[in-house]
């Protein structure tokens, strides 16, 4: 894992340097594939997902507005978003993961070979304030990213009075934002 | 944070929810203040943190290969995508050779995996568009159709506008002659009564204005009812008139007029007659209003036949 900052991969591979796409991958692959799972419930699906996120990134690279979000962040957002788009458009198959991981054997089964410590610890952090947050806001929060619905969505899903959600949600939000705030500033 | 801050935040967090959904290459809104930016920035890399949750796992064996040989060796700008800004497109990287036949997996052909891709991401805006296409045919057929039975409609219309037209003329015709009818009835039992009187009208006097010209008055039993027809009577000069009078011992009493046609006869009737009528003149005087005969005499009833 270089030590290059994102920002400057992201600036070369808008020059075309297919090097620099292949360092951002190495570097986020596996988190976005983590989150493509997650919202698609299927691997192959989240691959597919993935290649098109990066693919985009390659083409796109000049899209990115610093002022917006981190790279990491850009990167998290248009795969959640292509994620949900496929969840909408398409049902997605079940397919055992175990079939795919026999066919298609990981190039490294250690998350430690595709992340540096620097991710790591984000993780753990994120794995544990997130943990803290009372179930149901954690609920609401999860819903909206995860299954791309609206705060009315999830108050009808969940039975629950729109301003109930939005509470929840905003509440949610601003414990991660307080808890995280170191994170946050080193993204900024 | 006081309550506005408060507020700003929460909007600000909705914001970033629903910026969600418009994704993060949307084109930006209008700025603004550096506040809300910064907070907007803030709840973003939130959302961005979230899927740290989220156990990473590990790519297939392949996938970056796959990913690499697209974009090295089949690497073109999507068709229906904005090629890169010319600036930053620089000379191609050089094409990396695909990866070696013992791998797991062989790559899908580069353009085909991209194009199915595509194609996967393209067929609900075909869809759409053949949906589009269809329903704009469908809204000019009815619109068409729309046009002809409007058309078909404003003709019944006046086919049913013509025909009513012609049902009440012919409805006022046998009403004409329902009432022509009724009137004749009136005059034929009128002049077969029992012991109607008869009083032939005759020119009046040596040199008649009228010399051609005769009538005849028919007078019911009771003295009231009566019925006068006139023949050969030459039509009016404009501004007279013909006048009818009824003679009685307090004076002439007016009790019509008419002006006489061409070749037709003149029928007068009524169902009263002033009282102690004795005589019958028709004049013809200048006005229809006036009280006495003051013009010309024209036919006069010569004698009284009783008929029984």
């Amino acid at each position: 894992m270089d030590s290059t900052s994102d920002v400057t991969l992201l600036r070369q591979v808008a020059e075309r340097q297919p090097q620099a796409l292949g360092a951002l991958y190495d570097r986020y692959a596996a988190t976005l594939l983590g989150l493509g799972k997650r919202i698609l419930g299927s691997l192959p699906d989240a691959e597919e997902v993935l290649q098109e996120v990066f693919l985009h990134v390659w083409n796109h690279a000049d899209r990115y507005d610093a002022g917006r979000s981190s790279v990491s962040t850009w990167l998290i957002l248009i795969t959640r978003s292509r994620a949900i788009d496929r969840l909408r458009t398409r049902k997605v198959v079940e397919r055992t993961h175990e079939t795919s991981v026999q066919e298609n054997p990981p190039e490294d089964a250690s998350p430690e070979g595709v992340e540096n410590v620097f991710l790591r610890e984000r993780r753990d952090r994120v794995q544990s304030e997130m943990e803290k947050l009372p179930p149901e806001q954690k609920q609401v929060l999860e819903m909206a990213f995860y299954e791309g619905l609206s705060q009315s969505e999830i108050a009808a899903r969940s039975d629950l009075p729109l301003g109930t959600v939005k509470t929840r949600t905003l509440l949610a939000m601003k414990k991660l934002r307080g808890a995280l705030r170191d994170e946050i500033r080193q993204l900024l | 944070m006081n309550t506005d801050n408060t507020h700003s935040d929460d909007l600000t967090i909705l914001a970033a929810l629903e910026a969600l959904e418009r994704g993060i290459d949307s084109p930006r809104g209008p700025r603004a203040d550096e506040t809300t930016e910064t907070l907007t920035r803030l709840y973003t890399e939130v959302l961005g943190l979230v899927p740290f949750e989220t156990e990473p796992v590990t790519p297939s064996a392949g996938s970056k290969a796959r990913l690499m040989a697209l974009i090295q060796g089949g690497e073109t700008p999507p068709a229906a995508e904005p090629a890169a800004a010319p600036a930053r497109a620089v000379a191609p990287a050089p094409v990396a050779p695909l990866r070696p036949a013992q791998e797991t997996r062989a790559p899908r052909p580069a353009t085909g995996s991209y194009a199915v891709s595509r194609r996967g991401s393209r067929w609900p805006l075909a869809l759409a568009a053949a949906l589009a296409l269809a329903l704009l045919g469908l809204s000019l057929w009815l619109f068409t159709q729309v046009g002809t039975l409007r058309e078909t409609i404003a003709r019944l219309e006046d086919e049913v506008k013509t025909e009513r037209a012609r049902a009440a003329a012919a409805e006022a015709e046998v009403e004409r002659v329902k009432s022509d009818s009724l009137d004749l009835r009136q005059k034929f039992q009128l002049v077969t009564s029992h012991a109607v009187e008869v009083s032939p009208m005759r020119p009046v006097g040596e040199a008649p204005l009228q010399p051609n010209a005769s009538g005849i008055l028919f007078v019911a039993a009771d003295h009231q009812h009566w019925y006068l027809r006139v023949r050969n009577l030459q039509p009016a000069v404009q501004g007279k008139t013909y006048t009818l009078w009824f003679e009685t011992p307090q004076g002439p009493v007016r009790s019509g007029h008419f002006s006489g046609k061409t070749g037709e006869p003149e029928d007068l009737s009524s169902e009263t007659m002033p009282v102690g009528t004795n005589g019958v003149l028709v004049t013809l005087e200048d006005s229809t209003d006036v009280a006495a005969p003051t013009g010309p005499p024209v036919l006069r009833a010569a004698a009284v036949y009783p008929i029984t």
